[in-house]
């Protein structure tokens, strides 16, 4: 039973101009506990579907299906509701707020969600220490490297244990063995919370370990691999 | 940091200009007050528009004591004579103003012996006179000489008499320095043959509230008495006026000054709200409710502002403390035309509470409106182009 579907979905800028297809009829399923990276080159629509997928952009035509309900009909505050406790989201430049420490920054989506201060506090430090950054909780982002700051971007997707994770080439700026480290730690929260991970990526790390590989050329499907076992 | 220093120096400048516009109103006021009508007057109803000593009234018995405990504690009366009269001394002779006073009482009314450059004020209970040393030095007199003085008395009585120059007062205000002889009451009622009659009483109060209060009362024992109690509003209407005007003129100076503070802290704000646009972004797509952002941003917003008043009000005040008690000396041209206008040379500064509690309040309220902005703002902006910043 897919949790995630995509019915006709399109992304067109400029339709009244000179129209430019970023989505072009794409039809997709996704199940429960997918580790699915979607790849193509740049430009081919992996962030907008991902924004679609996450209720951050809206479909000139088609929708996106989520546990049954087309979130392209939710009034904004029900969308912005759904992010907060359904979508983790791990974005390509990090985006932590700079005035913030580690342990801030990833207690942050708990506190919208009006969590005890307690629990708050106990699941963000566990989640830092499961990324390797014990030691740098009360540290801003900006006295971490890139490779802390994508890992700080992650606990804070991962800590209040959403269904689906949603991350924008997670490695893009990271050194090879940042990378590595990243994706073993979703890869067993993959397997050990059942989290669904859905990646965009050009980066070949990632492609080898998803079980499912997704390939979008100029907006439409190219390509959908899923790997055995 | 930049937004609450913007509102601060804001505070600052509004309290300055506030203050210097009130207090030059309140020295105009003042000067009126201490060393012309009083809070209040009372005269003969015909007085007003005919200030002669023919209307002069003898103010005894039944009636100054309603007076005296209509007045209570929180005022007091001065009987005062008032009558043009010609001034010689050995070779000049020039128009002046005789005013007879009791010398406690007017130095408690405006603080007189401050202003007296020669002579024993005091000894004023002898017969003698004080004089502005401007008068003294037109008639070219010197203390202990002679003043002689021919003027008009009670219902047409001769008022003639010599008097020797006990001392001089030197005032800044030109009309009292150039024109004034000072001698007691008595001296004054018998010179223009008034014996108990005074040509008006001033009433001295603790401020405006209680001179009003003294008036409303007192005048219900005056009906039928030919006798009127009248306000200084009353009795200086182009004052009034002139108040009026500049206090109009002033407010346009302030809408202008308000206008330019307010893009200041605009600037500020907006500023401070794009540079943001990204913090915005990120927090509501993590999943802030708009609301709640344009909450936060008016939270923010009104504490900062808070904190920018208060810390302008804090500084305004030992800085108006300072000009309250060393006003700015004017020079040149500017303080002859101060004098002009009976005031004294300086650029006075206003201490009035409400002058803080008002320009507070417009400061915040100011602020209200420019928190407009990032609360429109957050409802506004759009999450992807900002993210993408």
């Amino acid at each position: 039973m897919p949790i995630i579907q995509t019915k006709k979905l399109y992304k067109i800028y400029n339709e009244d101009t000179i129209p430019v297809y970023a989505l072009k009829d794409l039809n997709l399923d996704f199940e429960v506990g997918e580790f699915t990276t979607i790849v193509g080159p740049s430009g081919s629509g992996k962030t907008t579907l991902l924004n679609m997928i996450g209720g951050l952009d809206v479909p000139t035509r088609g929708s996106v299906l989520v546990d049954g309900t087309d979130i392209s009909t939710l009034k904004k505050n029900q969308v912005i509701n759904f992010r907060l406790h359904h979508i983790g989201f791990v974005f390509q430049s990090y985006n932590l707020i700079p005035v913030l420490t580690a342990l801030e920054n990833v207690s942050l989506i708990m506190e919208l969600q009006n969590r005890e201060k307690k629990e708050i506090r106990e699941r963000a430090i566990h989640v830092l220490e499961e990324v390797g950054l014990a030691d740098k909780l009360n540290s801003r982002p900006s006295e971490l490297s890139g490779g802390q700051q994508q890992r700080v971007a992650v606990a804070r997707a991962l800590a209040s244990r959403p269904k689906y994770v949603l991350a924008d080439e997670p490695t893009a700026n990271l050194d090879s063995k940042s990378a590595m480290n990243l994706l073993d730690i979703m890869a067993r929260l993959n397997k050990d919370e059942s989290m669904t991970f859905i990646f965009s990526t050009h980066d070949q790390r990632v492609i080898e370990r998803a079980r499912r590989v997704v390939t979008l050329v100029d907006g439409a499907l190219y390509e959908d691999l899923k790997k055995e076992g | 940091m930049i937004t609450a220093g913007s509102v601060m120096f804001a505070v600052v400048l509004a309290l300055t200009m506030e203050s210097m516009n009130k207090g030059s109103h309140e020295q105009m006021i003042s000067n009126t007050l201490r060393f012309g009508t009083g809070y209040l007057q009372i005269q003969d109803t015909a007085y007003y528009e005919t200030p002669s000593l023919d209307f002069s009234f003898d103010l005894s018995g039944d009636l100054l004591q309603k007076l005296n405990s209509t007045l209570g504690n929180h005022a007091y009366a001065i009987p005062r004579i008032e009558s043009f009269v010609l001034a010689a001394g050995e070779l000049d002779t020039r128009g002046a103003i005789v005013t007879g006073i009791i010398p406690e009482l007017e130095d408690r009314m405006n603080g007189f012996l401050k202003f007296v450059s020669q002579g024993n004020f005091t000894s004023l209970e002898e017969k003698g006179v004080f004089i502005g040393s401007g008068l003294a030095k037109r008639l070219t007199l010197n203390v202990k000489d002679t003043l002689v003085i021919i003027g008009q008395g009670f219902q047409g009585m001769q008022a003639a008499a010599k008097y020797p120059v006990l001392g001089f007062v030197s005032h800044p205000m030109e009309f009292i320095d150039n024109q004034m002889i000072y001698m007691h009451v008595k001296e004054a009622a018998w010179l223009f043959s008034l014996d108990q009659n005074r040509s008006h009483w001033l009433i001295m109060a603790e401020n405006d509230k209680k001179a009003k209060e003294v008036k409303r009362e007192f005048e219900k024992h005056l009906v039928g008495t030919g006798l009127t109690i009248l306000h200084w509003e009353e009795l200086q209407p182009d004052l009034v006026k002139a108040l009026a005007f500049d206090s109009a003129s002033g407010w346009v100076m302030q809408i202008i000054l308000y206008v330019v503070i307010a893009f200041g802290i605009f600037g500020t704000i907006l500023t401070m709200t794009l540079e943001r646009q990204k913090e915005f972004a990120i927090l509501v797509s993590l999943g802030m409710k708009r609301h709640i952002l344009a909450l936060q941003c008016f939270v923010e917003t009104i504490m900062i502002s808070f904190l920018g008043v208060f810390i302008g009000l804090g500084i305004g005040f030992p800085i108006l403390l300072y000009f309250y008690f060393n006003p700015i000396p004017l020079r040149g041209g500017l303080s002859d035309l101060v004098k002009e206008y009976g005031m004294e040379p300086f650029l006075p500064f206003s201490m009035s509470p409400s002058i803080f509690l008002m320009q507070g309040i417009i400061m915040l309220i100011l602020s209200l409106i420019i928190t407009a902005y990032p609360v429109w703002r957050s409802f506004t902006f759009q999450i992807l182009k900002n993210l993408r910043r």
